[in-house]
C-alpha cells in the first residue's frame, strides 16, 4: 500500500482535486457538469461536498474513480490519490484502487444491489475481486462483515436477497460491501437521502464509527445541511459545476463567506429571515453567461460580477461575520489564488491547511469589501423570472 | 372554539390480505387503524411518521379518494361516509389534494392553464374566457405570469410545478386542502418559497390544511398543530411548538431526536429504535410501539437498568418473529474453517447469548433464570420452550394494556397515547419519567 | 415451499393446455368435410361404383360413423398411443412421415436457433457496452439490414450468388446426402444463414436494449465501484439479469421461426422438412397430417412456455409464487 505514498510531506492530502473539470458531450452541445472545482481530502476526516440539484456534486464524486461513463463524459484536471493522478491512471489501475482503496455508497440502497444475488454474494464478491481467496472464506468475511454493520442475524440475512430486506438493511448490507475492502476513502453520495429519519441517523451514526474504527476519510456527498452539520469537518459549496466556497464546518455555518452559501443557510428552517428562497434559475449548464454563475440570482451582484471569468477563490478574512461587519483588513499576500490548493494554503500560512476558508466571489477579492455583502438586501419571494 | 371544519373519528383503512386461488381473505393490513383529529378552518395540522405509518392512506381515506372500512368523517357536520355521487363531487370541490412529485401529476400535453382550470370545466363553468380570467388570475397569484397559461409544464422548474399544482387545488376555491409532501421533491432553495406560497394562501382564503410530510423540520415551519402516526395509529398530538421542545411519547421523542441539526455545534443525541417496524398485518398486541421502546415499561418484579430490560425483550421478539438462525448464530461464532455443528449447548447459548448482546449474568436473578433457559432451550432447536421460559417474567405491561390518547395535564390540546403518562392501574412508572403533574400517582381521569 | 407449489400448477397448466388443444383439434376435424373419403368415392364413382355407398363405407371402415363422443374418446385414445392416423398424400401413417421430415428440419434448425442466439446475444452485448462507437453502428446496420429483407429473397440471392455465379454450393437440397458429411454441410449453410439473419438481427437489437437499460442501473455502477472488470460486471451482473426477460424472446423467436421461416426455407431449398410436409398436407386437403402438423408446434410452443417459467423460477428469486 505505501508503495504509492510518493512524498514525505506531512501535510500531503490524501486525495487532492485540482481544476477538476467533467463535461458531457451531448446533441445539445458540451454540458460542463463539472467546471474547475478543486478541494483536498486528509486522511480520517470527513469533506462534505454541498450543493442542490445539478450543481455537480455527484459526477465530481463519480469523477474520482471514474465512474461517469467515458464517453460521453470527458475528465480533466488533476485527482491525486496519495500522490498519484488517476485521471492519468489506466482502467486497470483503477480497477485495482475501487473497491479496495476507494470504496463508494450510493444514494438509493433499493437500487443498489443486483435483485438476483444474495447480498452475502454481493458482499463477497468484493472480497473475491481484490484478493484470491476461497469462496468459502470470502463468505465467511461477508458474514463478518455483515456483522460488524450490525445486522441481525448475519449468517441468514448473508443467505437473503435484496427484496427481502428493509431499505436501512440494504444501506447497511452497502456499507458492508464499501468496507470489504478496508478502504482509506469512503465516497458516500446522499447515503441517507431515500430513508427515513430514524434510519438516517442510525446509517449516519454507523458510518461515523467505522470512520473512526477504520480510520477512514469520507467524502460525503449531500443536499441536507443538518447532515452537513452532523458529520462534515469542512465544507465544499458547489454551484453550477463550481466551488462557490470552502469551509471548515464550524466557518461555514457561523460566517458563511459567499452569497450563494449564505442563502442556502437562510433557507433552512429557523435560520435567518422566515423568507429564505432564492429566487431565478440555475444557469444553463451547456452556455453558462460569463462572470460568476451565481450572478444572476445574487441581490448583491455589481457589474463586475457578470463579466470575465467565475470569480477565483480568495481567502475569506477571519473577522468577516454577518454580524459584526468587516474589512478585507491586511490581505494575505499571493492576490490571485486560482488553481493550485497549496498556493490557496500558503495564503493563510496562519490558519493551516484544515482551517482553509475560501470563497469565489469578487466581493472577498482585494479590489471590493467584503462588508458589501452585509447590507440589507430584500431575497425576493418569487422565484423571479421564470424560463432561462 | 367553533365546530371543527373537518372531523375524523375511529378512521379506518384495512386492506384485505388474500390467499389461493379463491382469494380466500386469509387477514388484513390495517393501514389506518382507528385515527381521530379535528381541524378547524383555516388550521394547519401536520401529519408525521416513517414510511409505512399510514399517513398518507389516512388522509386518501379521509377525502374518500379510498373508501375507508370503518369510522365518521364530518365535513362541516355532514357524514363524508354517506355522501351520495352528487354530495361526493360538491364535497370534492371543497377538498382539494396536492402531490408529492410535481412532474407526474401534470397531463404533459395539456397546457397549464388547461391543468389549473380543468376542475372549473368538470364542475360545469363552460365559459372558456371565464375559465381563461380565472386561472390566469391565480398563476399570478401563485408567483408565476399570466402568459404561462399557455406554456407546457416541461417548460417549468420543479419548484414552478409545485406553484401550479397549488394553483390546481385553489382553482375551485376549496375550504380544506391535504398537501402530500409538497416539497420533498424540492431543492432546498425553492421549498421554502412554495411553503411560504401556501402559509399566504391558507392565511388569505382560510384554508384548513392538513399537511402531510417525513420531514419534521418543515412541519414545524408550516403546522398549527402536530398528530404522530406510528403503525396506523396517532400516538401523540399537541400544538407544534409543544410537541418539538415537550415530546411526550417515546416514539416522537426518537423521531425529533434523529432530525440532523444544521448546527454543527449541537451534540447529536440520537434515541436509537431497535428493530423495525412491525408488519401492520399483524401489528404487536397492547402499544404498537412496545416492541421497539427504549422505555418499555419493566414489570414490578423486574429491577434492571432500562438498556439491560430492552435488550432482553428485543431478544425475545427476535426469537417470537423467528428471526434468528441457530445454525447460522453457531458458523458465525466459531473459529475460522468451522461450520460450528461441533458446539454443545452450553457453548450455543454463550454464542446466542452474545448474538443478543445479553450480559451475562443479567443482573436481575428471575429474569436472569429465565434467559438461561431460553437461550439453553433455543441452542437445542426448541423455539417454542424458549418463548415459554420468557413468558413468566419478561413480559412488559406495555403489550398488556391498550393505551388510549389522553391529554397531558397542564398542557393545553396536547395528548398522548403512553402507558408511561397515563400507567393503567398497578404499573410502576420509573421515577425520572413522571411528570410534575402526576406526582400523587397514576391519575385515572 | 411455494415454489415447488408453483412448479407442480404449472405443469398441471400445461397438462390441461395440450388437453385442450387436442380437444380443439378434434373439433376441427368434426366440422371437416372428410377428404380422404370424397376422394375414395370420387375414384370410386369413376370406376363405376355408387359413390355414397363407397363413400360411406369407407366411413364406417375407420369408425367415423359413430357418436361423437365415442370417436371422442378413440381420438384421444389415438392421440395417447400415439396414433394419429395415415396420411393418403404421404401413403404411410402419420407419425412415420412427420418422423422423417423432422429429421431434414432438425439440420438447419438447431444451428440456426444456437447461432443466432448466441451471435446475437454477443453483438447485441457488445454493442451495448461500446455504445457509440464504429462496431457499434456497424451492428445496429446488421440488425436493421437483417430485420429489413425479405426471407424469401434473401435466399433466392445468394442462390444465385453462391449456387450460380460461384458455383460454390449447391442450388438446393439433397436428401440422398449423408448426414455426417461437408457435403451435407454445404447444403445446409445457405438455409441457416438465411433463417438466423432475421432472428439473429431480433435477439441482437433486444440484448442491447436490454443491457443498456441495466448498465445504466445502479447496481451496475455499485459492481463497477467494487472493481470488477468489465467482463465481470457483463457476465455476473447485466447478463445475469437480463437472461430473465432474454429467455422470453428466445422461446418466442423459436416459435417464430418454426412457423414462418420453414415453410419459406423449405420450399425454396427442396428441403423435405416439417415445413414441407404441411404445405403437402394443405395443398392436397390431407386432413389427419395438416392437424399433426399443426399440433407440433403447438404441443412445443406449451413446451417452451412451461421451460420458460420454471426458468424464471431459477433466475429470478423475486417472483412471488403466491400471486401467480
Amino acid at each position: 500500500m505505501s508503495r504509492h505514498h510518493t512524498t514525505t510531506d506531512q501535510t500531503e492530502p490524501l486525495l487532492r482535486v485540482t481544476d477538476l473539470r467533467t463535461q458531457f458531450r451531448t446533441d445539445d452541445g458540451v454540458v460542463r457538469a463539472v467546471d474547475g472545482v478543486s478541494f483536498g481530502l486528509n486522511a480520517g476526516e470527513t469533506v462534505c461536498l454541498v450543493g442542490e440539484s445539478g450543481s455537480g456534486k455527484t459526477v465530481t464524486a463519480e469523477s474520482i474513480t471514474r465512474l461517469v461513463d467515458c464517453p460521453p463524459g470527458e475528465i480533466s484536471g488533476r485527482i491525486e490519490f496519495r500522490g498519484e493522478d488517476l485521471t492519468a491512471a489506466s482502467e486497470d489501475r483503477l480497477r485495482s484502487l475501487r473497491g479496495a482503496e476507494i470504496a463508494h455508497v450510493f444514494q438509493n440502497p433499493q437500487d443498489a444491489l443486483n435483485p438476483v444475488h444474495t447480498v452475502g454474494w454481493q458482499v463477497a464478491e468484493v472480497v473475491q475481486i481484490h484478493e484470491s481467496v476461497s469462496r468459502r472464506a470470502a463468505r465467511k468475511r461477508a458474514v463478518d462483515l455483515l456483522d460488524r454493520v450490525d445486522i441481525p442475524d448475519p449468517a441468514a440475512t448473508a443467505d437473503a436477497y435484496p427484496h427481502e430486506l428493509s431499505g436501512g438493511m440494504k444501506q447497511r448490507v452497502l456499507v458492508a460491501v464499501a468496507l470489504a475492502g478496508e478502504p482509506d476513502l469512503l465516497i458516500a453520495d446522499e447515503p441517507t437521502t431515500a430513508l427515513d429519519v430514524t434510519i438516517q441517523a442510525q446509517i449516519l451514526d454507523l458510518i461515523a464509527d467505522l470512520q473512526a474504527e477504520f480510520d477512514m476519510a469520507v467524502l460525503f456527498v449531500t443536499h441536507d445541511l443538518g447532515v452537513v452539520a452532523r458529520v462534515a469537518d469542512r465544507v465544499v459549496v458547489l454551484y453550477a459545476g463550481k466551488v462557490m466556497e470552502r469551509a471548515p464546518v464550524d466557518r461555514l455555518f457561523d460566517a458563511p463567506a459567499h452569497p450563494y452559501s449564505r442563502a442556502l443557510l437562510a433557507c433552512l428552517p429557523g435560520r435567518g429571515e422566515s423568507n429564505g428562497a432564492i429566487p431565478g434559475n440555475l444557469p444553463d449548464a451547456t452556455d453558462p453567461p460569463p462572470g460568476c454563475r451565481f450572478a444572476s440570482r445574487c441581490p448583491f451582484a455589481v457589474e463586475d460580477c457578470h463579466e470575465g471569468d467565475h470569480p477565483p477563490l480568495a481567502p475569506v478574512a477571519e473577522d468577516t461575520d454577518v454580524e459584526a461587519g468587516a474589512t478585507v483588513g491586511d490581505p494575505p499576500a499571493g492576490s490571485a489564488p486560482l488553481a493550485a490548493s497549496s498556493a490557496e494554503r500558503s495564503a493563510s500560512p496562519d490558519a493551516g491547511p484544515d482551517r482553509e476558508h475560501v470563497a469565489a466571489c469578487l466581493f472577498h477579492g482585494e479590489d471590493y469589501d467584503a462588508a458589501h455583502l452585509d447590507r440589507e438586501v430584500a431575497w425576493s419571494a418569487a422565484e423571479g423570472d421564470h424560463g432561462e | 372554539m367553533s365546530d371543527p371544519l373537518l372531523s375524523v373519528r375511529d378512521l379506518e383503512k384495512h386492506y384485505p390480505l388474500t390467499e389461493g386461488i379463491l382469494n380466500r381473505q386469509v387477514g388484513s393490513v390495517r393501514a389506518v387503524d382507528g385515527v381521530s383529529f379535528d381541524l378547524a378552518a383555516g388550521e394547519t395540522l401536520g401529519l408525521v411518521g416513517e414510511s409505512g405509518c399510514g399517513k398518507s392512506t389516512a388522509a386518501t381515506a379521509a377525502l374518500r379518494l379510498e373508501e375507508p372500512t370503518g369510522g365518521t368523517v364530518l365535513f362541516d357536520g355532514d357524514d363524508v361516509t354517506a355522501f351520495d355521487d352528487s354530495e361526493l363531487k360538491r364535497f370534492r370541490r371543497e377538498a382539494q389534494l396536492i402531490f408529492q412529485d410535481p412532474t407526474s401529476s401534470f397531463d404533459p400535453r395539456m397546457s397549464v392553464g388547461e391543468s389549473v382550470t380543468e376542475a372549473l370545466r368538470v364542475h360545469g363553468i363552460s365559459d372558456r374566457a371565464r375559465r381563461r380570467a380565472v386561472g390566469e388570475d391565480l398563476l399570478e397569484r401563485v408567483g408565476l405570469a399570466a402568459e404561462d397559461y399557455d406554456r407546457y409544464p416541461h417548460e417549468f422548474s420543479g419548484g414552478q410545478r409545485q406553484r401550479i399544482a397549488v394553483a390546481r387545488a385553489l382553482v375551485v376555491n376549496p375550504r380544506l386542502v391535504v398537501a402530500d409532501e409538497p416539497v420533498s421533491a424540492l431543492d432546498v432553495s425553492v421549498k421554502s418559497a412554495v411553503l411560504d406560497l401556501l402559509a399566504d394562501l391558507q392565511a388569505e382564503f382560510g384554508i384548513a390544511m392538513v399537511f402531510i410530510s417525513h420531514d419534521l423540520s418543515v412541519v414545524r415551519e408550516v403546522a398549527d398543530r402536530v398528530a404522530v402516526m406510528y403503525l396506523g395509529e396517532i400516538v401523540e398530538m399537541a400544538p407544534t411548538e409543544r410537541l418539538f421542545e415537550a415530546p411526550e411519547h417515546p416514539y416522537t421523542e426518537a423521531l425529533l431526536s434523529a432530525i440532523p441539526q444544521p448546527d454543527p455545534d449541537a451534540p447529536a443525541r440520537t434515541i436509537q429504535l431497535s428493530g423495525s417496524v412491525p408488519s401492520a398485518s399483524d401489528p404487536p398486541s397492547g402499544c404498537r410501539f412496545h416492541t421497539r421502546c427504549p422505555k418499555a415499561i419493566q414489570p414490578a418484579t423486574v429491577d434492571l437498568t432500562q438498556e439491560t430490560w430492552r435488550r432482553v425483550l428485543d431478544a425475545r421478539e427476535r426469537i417470537a418473529g423467528d428471526d434468528v438462525d441457530v445454525a447460522a448464530v453457531r458458523e458465525l461464532r466459531a473459529p475460522a474453517g468451522d461450520d460450528g455443528t461441533a458446539l454443545g449447548t452450553a457453548e450455543t447459548a454463550a454464542a446466542l447469548r452474545e448474538e443478543f448482546d445479553l450480559p451475562d449474568p443479567v443482573d436481575d436473578p428471575a429474569v436472569e433464570t429465565a434467559v438461561t433457559e431460553a437461550l439453553s432451550a433455543l441452542a437445542d432447536g426448541d423455539r417454542e420452550g424458549a418463548l415459554a421460559a420468557l413468558s413468566e417474567t419478561v413480559t412488559t405491561p406495555c403489550e398488556v394494556h391498550e393505551p388510549t390518547r389522553q391529554s397531558v395535564a397542564g398542557s393545553p390540546g396536547h395528548d398522548v397515547a403512553c402507558h408511561l403518562r397515563h400507567p393503567p392501574s398497578g404499573v410502576r412508572v420509573p421515577d425520572d419519567e413522571r411528570r410534575v403533574g402526576d406526582a400523587d400517582g397514576p391519575s385515572e381521569p | 415451499m411455494g415454489m415447488k407449489w408453483y412448479v407442480v400448477r404449472r405443469v398441471a397448466w400445461a397438462v390441461v393446455a395440450t388437453y385442450l388443444a387436442v380437444s380443439l383439434t378434434f373439433g376441427l376435424l368434426m366440422v371437416t368435410p372428410n377428404a380422404g373419403a370424397d376422394v375414395a368415392a370420387a375414384q370410386a364413382a369413376a370406376s363405376g361404383q355408387d359413390y355414397d355407398a363407397v363413400r360411406e363405407r369407407y366411413l364406417e371402415r375407420r369408425g367415423l360413423d359413430r357418436p361423437v363422443e365415442e370417436q371422442y374418446v378413440d381420438y384421444m385414445t389415438n392421440i395417447l398411443t400415439l396414433d394419429w392416423g395415415y396420411s393418403f398424400s404421404q401413403g404411410e401413417p402419420v407419425l412415420a412421415a412427420i418422423g422423417e421430415a423432422w429429421v431434414y428440419s432438425a439440420q438447419y434448425f438447431v444451428p440456426s436457433i444456437l447461432i443466432s442466439a448466441l451471435l446475437g446475444y454477443g453483438i447485441g452485448l457488445y454493442s451495448a457496452l461500446n455504445r457509440y462507437t464504429p462496431t457499434d453502428y456497424l451492428g445496429s446496420f446488421v440488425a436493421y439490414f437483417g430485420i429489413s429483407i425479405p426471407n424469401f429473397w434473401f435466399a433466392i440471392v445468394l442462390i444465385l450468388l453462391f449456387g450460380v455465379v460461384f458455383r460454390l454450393l449447391p442450388t438446393f437440397y439433397d436428401s440422398g446426402v449423408a448426414l455426417l458429411s461437408v457435403q451435407n454441410a454445404k447444403q445446409l449453410l445457405l438455409p441457416v444463414v438465411v433463417l438466423s439473419t432475421a432472428s439473429v438481427a431480433g435477439q441482437m437489437r433486444y440484448s442491447r436494449a436490454q443491457a443498456i437499460e441495466y448498465a445504466r442501473s445502479a447496481f451496475v455502477k455499485t459492481a463497477r465501484a467494487k472493481g470488477a472488470s468489465e467482463w465481470r460486471v457483463l457476465t455476473r451482473h447485466i447478463l445475469r439479469v437480463a437472461l430473465v426477460p432474454l429467455s422470453t424472446i428466445l422461446i418466442a423467436d423459436v416459435l417464430a421461426v418454426l412457423f414462418a421461416g420453414s415453410f419459406i426455407i423449405e420450399t425454396i431449398f427442396q428441403i423435405p422438412g416439417l415445413g414441407r410436409l404441411a404445405l403437402e398436407a394443405i395443398q392436397q386437403r390431407d386432413t389427419p397430417l395438416v392437424l399433426a402438423t399443426t399440433l407440433i408446434p403447438v404441443f412445443i410452443a406449451i413446451l417452451g412456455n412451461l421451460l420458460q417459467d420454471l426458468a424464471y423460477v431459477a433466475l429470478d428469486p423475486r417472483i412471488d409464487y403466491g400471486d401467480r
